[in-house]
């Protein structure tokens, strides 16, 4: 589903990616792992085709299709989903508008006639309740005055209500309270499915208790350097990572 | 036939002498240009060659928002009180009538001042009078709407409120008036102990608009809360001007306005507030937001503060932008176009003004305008 073969991208004058290689088959779960500047949110935003980077060798594709020649908003109706690790807050636009303006993108992009009103609110507050979030929170701005832990499963509200086929998600589990963990890991698993792929971006073990990854990857100095299975991510939860980047 | 030799000779007759007086006054001193301090940016001399006609009385409101009660006009006399409007003399000159009310107890309703004219180089002055007493409420809103042929209209209008103690007045103005009309119009509002005026202030159109509002917060507790959008297009040019003076101790003034221009158009606003000496515990806040949509247009925001008091808490602030980028990837990167992403952030830009509309008809008509102007204006 995703190839990304010899990726290199700088931000500014500064290379971040350097020569990554990684393919993400559909039905897998990759877990991405590494230290603190070694590219890894650099790598989620690059993909969903943020413009502050630019990619100075190497390729990615998705389906078959050059990911990178396509606009960001592209890749989204194809079914390309960052869940962001700082999702911003925008007043004014309230997260309904939002996530009917995305559904109908979507639909249109596919040749599907848009959502009815009625249809639509029905589908997204099935999609609120899975996520444990109050269903007035709707009608506030996207993220307005969200806490941290709100902001995450407002972005695991938008993917379940997308069904992308690739997510990447980009420290979700960062600065989550356990039960809101739980919500996120939920949204995760339910759109698990032999179709679909995932990325997990993440720091920790912890979020990987209940998403069970099929790959491990550790991301350092800009390149995928060591790869494995669930098992190397609670090796590196108890060696850290200066062995691998000393490798 | 320029302005002043039309004018001269159509003056209402009663008051006849005081009228001749003010014009004089008018002609003397002339359309304002830059040459005033308080006009810098703007020049209306060119509007010395253009003669205007009287309109006809009686134009009846096109639009009642929210079942609104239009107030009459009755006659009023325009000899009163010297103002520091640039248009005073030329208003007083030809003003008959305008709204003379005081309002008792608290108005359901709310009341409605139409100021709309229609018709080829047609002009029309007004001076209105409304007054609050102790403890009441209500809501008044100036509608100035389209003419129904795009005409070059020219409205002076002066509005002098006085709120009693405790009174609450919520006053909304909104200015659409022609792409090629002249508005001038300029409110003066004395608020004593404990009273609140809330003003939110809207314009759309207009070729020259200026607005003046002067509140002085005269006892403790008097309060002014501001919110204004302007949303330009076209060539419009709008000129505001607010000056809110803290007379008395403990009062409170929030200004919070948000500057759209597109096309070619000018927007302006000076906000000045300025402490008087004794108005301990002053708390005061002013914010102008700008956004300009395009290389054409541009954006005067000036917030401005003296203060002669200690012990005040007084904030001011203007931020220029273009819309936040991250906002924006944020929306494509749910499948929204870039079109549509700047679409949403610049209606979001004007929404925060528009949620402080009270009246729900008239908050979604104005929700409905904005966007109409945004969709003209990408187009």
């Amino acid at each position: 589903m995703l190839v990304i073969e010899n990726l290199f991208a700088d931000i500014g004058s500064k290379s971040i990616l350097k020569g990554l290689s990684l393919t993400v088959n559909a039905g897998e779960v990759h877990a991405i792992m590494g230290p603190n500047g070694a590219g890894k949110s650099t790598l989620a935003k690059l993909l969903a085709g943020h413009e502050d980077y630019l990619v100075t060798g190497g390729s990615v594709s998705y389906r078959g299709e050059d990911l990178l020649a396509m606009p960001t908003e592209l890749r989204a109706r194809s079914g390309v989903f960052l869940g962001f690790q700082y999702p911003v807050e925008i007043p004014g636009v309230s997260n309904t508008t939002l996530l009917k303006a995305a559904v109908n993108a979507k639909l249109k992009h596919e040749g599907k006639p848009e959502m009815d009103a009625g249809g639509f609110l029905a589908f997204v507050k099935q999609k609120v309740k899975q996520v444990a979030m109050e269903p007035k929170m709707l009608q506030r701005g996207v993220n307005e005055g969200f806490s941290g832990g709100e902001k995450k499963r407002n972005e695991i509200l938008q993917m379940l209500v997308l069904e992308p086929t690739l997510m990447l998600l980009d420290e979700t589990d960062s600065g989550l309270d356990i039960d809101a963990l739980k919500v996120v890991a939920d949204g995760i698993n339910a759109l698990r499915g032999p179709e679909r792929a995932t990325v997990l971006v993440t720091h920790y073990q912890r979020l990987l208790d209940y998403v069970k990854p099929d790959f491990v990857h550790v991301l350092a100095g800009g390149r995928i350097v060591k790869s494995g299975g669930p098992e190397l991510a609670l090796e590196l939860e108890e060696k850290g990572y200066g062995w691998l980047e000393a490798a | 036939m320029n302005f002043f030799d039309s004018c001269r000779n159509s003056l209402p007759q009663d008051q006849h002498a005081q009228r001749i007086d003010a014009f004089a006054r008018f002609e003397a001193s002339g359309w304002p240009t830059p040459a005033l301090e308080s006009w810098h940016y703007s020049d209306w001399s060119s509007l010395a060659e253009k003669p205007f006609n009287i309109a006809k009385p009686a134009l009846d409101p096109v639009f009642a928002p929210d079942r609104a009660q239009p107030l009459a006009l009755v006659a009023l006399d325009p000899v009163q009180t010297a103002t520091s409007f640039a248009l005073d003399a030329l208003n007083r000159a030809f003003a008959k009538q305008g709204v003379d009310k005081t309002i008792d107890g608290h108005a359901q309703i709310p009341f409605l001042i139409t100021h709309a004219l229609a018709g080829e180089q047609v002009m029309r002055h007004l001076r209105h009078r409304l007054a609050l007493s102790a403890g009441s409420r209500a809501t008044v809103v100036i509608w100035d709407a389209p003419g129904i042929d795009d005409s070059d209209t020219l409205l002076t209008a002066v509005l002098t409120l006085t709120l009693a103690a405790g009174s609450h007045l919520t006053l909304i103005r909104v200015q659409d008036a022609d792409a090629r009309a002249t508005r001038a119009m300029h409110l003066k509002a004395h608020i004593e102990a404990d009273a609140t005026l809330e003003m939110i202030q809207l314009d759309f159109g207009g070729a020259r608009v200026r607005q003046e509002t002067e509140i002085t917060l005269a006892a403790p507790g008097a309060r002014f809360e501001q919110t204004g959008l302007a949303a330009l297009t076209g060539k419009s040019r709008v000129d505001q001007r607010s000056h809110v003076w803290h007379a008395a101790p403990r009062c409170i003034s929030r200004s919070s306005a948000r500057l759209l221009a597109a096309g070619s158009s000018r927007a302006i606003l000076n906000a000045k507030v300025q402490v008087q000496p004794g108005a301990a515990k002053t708390d005061s806040e002013t914010r102008i937001a700008s956004l300009l949509l395009s290389d054409k247009a541009e954006i005067d925001a000036k917030p401005e503060l003296e203060i002669y008091a200690d012990d005040v808490q007084c904030a001011h602030g203007a931020t220029f932008g273009q819309l936040d980028e991250d906002a924006a990837f944020y929306l494509r990167s749910r499948g929204l176009s870039a079109a549509e992403a700047q679409s949403l952030l610049t209606q979001a830009f004007a929404q925060t003004a528009l949620d402080r509309i009270p009246l729900p008809g008239l908050k979604n008509w104005v929700e409905q305008r904005v966007s109409t102007l945004l969709v003209a204006n990408a187009a």
